[in-house]
C-alpha cells in the first residue's frame, strides 16, 4: 500500500525524532523527513519552495521549540495523533480515488488539513498553499514566481497571455504556468 | 458654492477597500488541563503527572492537590499537535484503568 519510497521516508521521520530521544514523532520531523522524499520534493520545487530554508526552519524548530520532549525514557518514538491521521487521509484518499500507492505527494497533500501545525505554517510562510500543490500534482500546473520584468511586458501589451508550442509535460497533461494570476501553457 | 453642496460632493468621493490577505500566524501554544472529580484517586492523578508530563514526585502531588482544590490544573504546555497526543493517552489511560479523570486542552 505505501510506496517503498514512502516507507523509507517514515523511516527517516521516526529516527529524526529517536535520534533526538523525542517522545513523539511529529509533522515536523515528517516534514524534514519529506524534504529527501523523491516524489515530495517534486511538488515543492514545483511550488517555489525554497528547500533548504525549510529544512534550516524545521531543524532549529526541532532542535529548539521541542525541547520539551526530549524524554528520559529509552522507548521509540511514537508518531502524534495528528501524524496518524496524516496518514490515514493520505491511505483514504489513494484508495478512493483507486490508486495503489501513497506515496510523498499523498502525504504532504494530506498534511495541510492539519490546524495549528508549524509544518504547515513554514510552507504557508513560502506562500505555499494546499491549492497550489494540488494544482501541480492534479494538472501539472507549475506555480512561476510573479517576475517583474513579466509583469512590465504584459502590461504593455494588454491581454498578453504568453501561449507558446504546449508541451506534455512528465505526468502527461499540457504543462501550464502562472504569471500575474495568469494561466497560461508553458514551454 | 454653499458648505451643503462641498460636503455633498466630498461625501461622493471614491475610495478603495482593501482587503488585506490574512498573514499566515504563527501557530498557538495550547495547555493541557487535568479536571477535577471526585472518583478519581489522588495516587492515579500523580501517576498520570509523572508518566505523561515528566513531573517529578513533588511537582506532580503540588498540581494534584492544585486540580483538587481548584478544580483544574495545568500539567504542561505545548503545540497543539503534542497537547492533542497527550491528552488522548491520558484519557485513554484512565479508560483502561477504570477511572473518569478528565483532560483537555485550552489555547494559550
Amino acid at each position: 500500500m505505501l510506496s517503498p519510497k514512502l516507507e523509507q521516508t517514515l523511516h527517516r521521520a521516526l529516527a529524526l525524532a529517536n535520534d533526538r530521544r523525542h517522545e513523539y514523532a511529529t509533522l515536523e520531523h515528517l516534514l524534514l523527513a519529506l524534504t529527501e522524499d523523491q516524489d515530495a520534493i517534486t511538488v515543492l520545487r514545483a511550488c517555489n519552495v525554497d528547500l533548504d530554508r525549510l529544512r534550516g526552519d524545521l531543524l532549529e524548530y526541532l532542535d529548539g521549540s521541542l525541547s520539551n520532549l526530549v524524554g528520559n525514557a529509552a522507548s521509540d518514538a511514537k508518531p502524534t495523533a495528528g501524524f496518524q491521521r496524516v496518514l490515514q487521509r493520505a491511505a483514504i484518499h489513494v484508495q478512493s480515488s483507486g490508486r495503489e500507492e501513497v506515496t510523498g505527494t499523498n502525504l504532504l497533500l494530506a498534511l495541510f488539513s492539519e490546524r495549528e501545525s508549524h509544518a504547515v505554517f513554514y510552507l504557508q510562510e513560502q506562500e505555499m498553499s494546499r491549492l497550489d500543490a494540488v494544482n501541480f500534482v492534479a494538472h501539472g500546473l507549475a506555480k512561476v514566481r510573479a517576475n517583474p520584468e513579466v509583469r512590465r511586458a504584459s502590461r504593455a501589451d494588454v491581454d498578453a497571455v504568453e501561449f507558446s508550442q504546449p508541451r506534455p509535460s512528465r505526468s502527461g497533461a499540457v504543462g501550464f504556468t502562472c504569471r500575474d494570476g495568469v494561466w497560461a501553457f508553458s514551454s | 458654492m454653499s458648505d451643503n453642496d462641498r460636503i455633498g460632493r466630498d461625501d461622493r468621493q471614491t475610495g478603495v477597500v482593501v482587503k488585506s490577505k490574512p498573514k499566515t500566524k504563527k501557530p498557538s501554544m495550547y495547555k493541557v488541563l487535568l479536571l477535577n472529580d471526585d472518583y478519581t484517586p489522588m495516587e492515579f492523578v500523580v501517576h498520570v503527572l509523572e508518566r505523561f508530563f515528566n513531573k517529578n514526585r513533588s511537582e506532580a502531588e503540588r498540581i494534584m492537590l492544585h486540580v483538587h482544590r481548584r478544580g483544574v490544573g495545568i500539567c504542561g504546555v505545548y503545540t497543539y499537535e503534542v497537547a492533542e497526543t497527550k491528552v488522548t493517552q491520558v484519557i485513554d489511560f484512565a479508560r483502561r484503568n477504570e477511572h473518569p479523570l478528565q483532560c483537555t486542552l485550552e489555547k494559550e
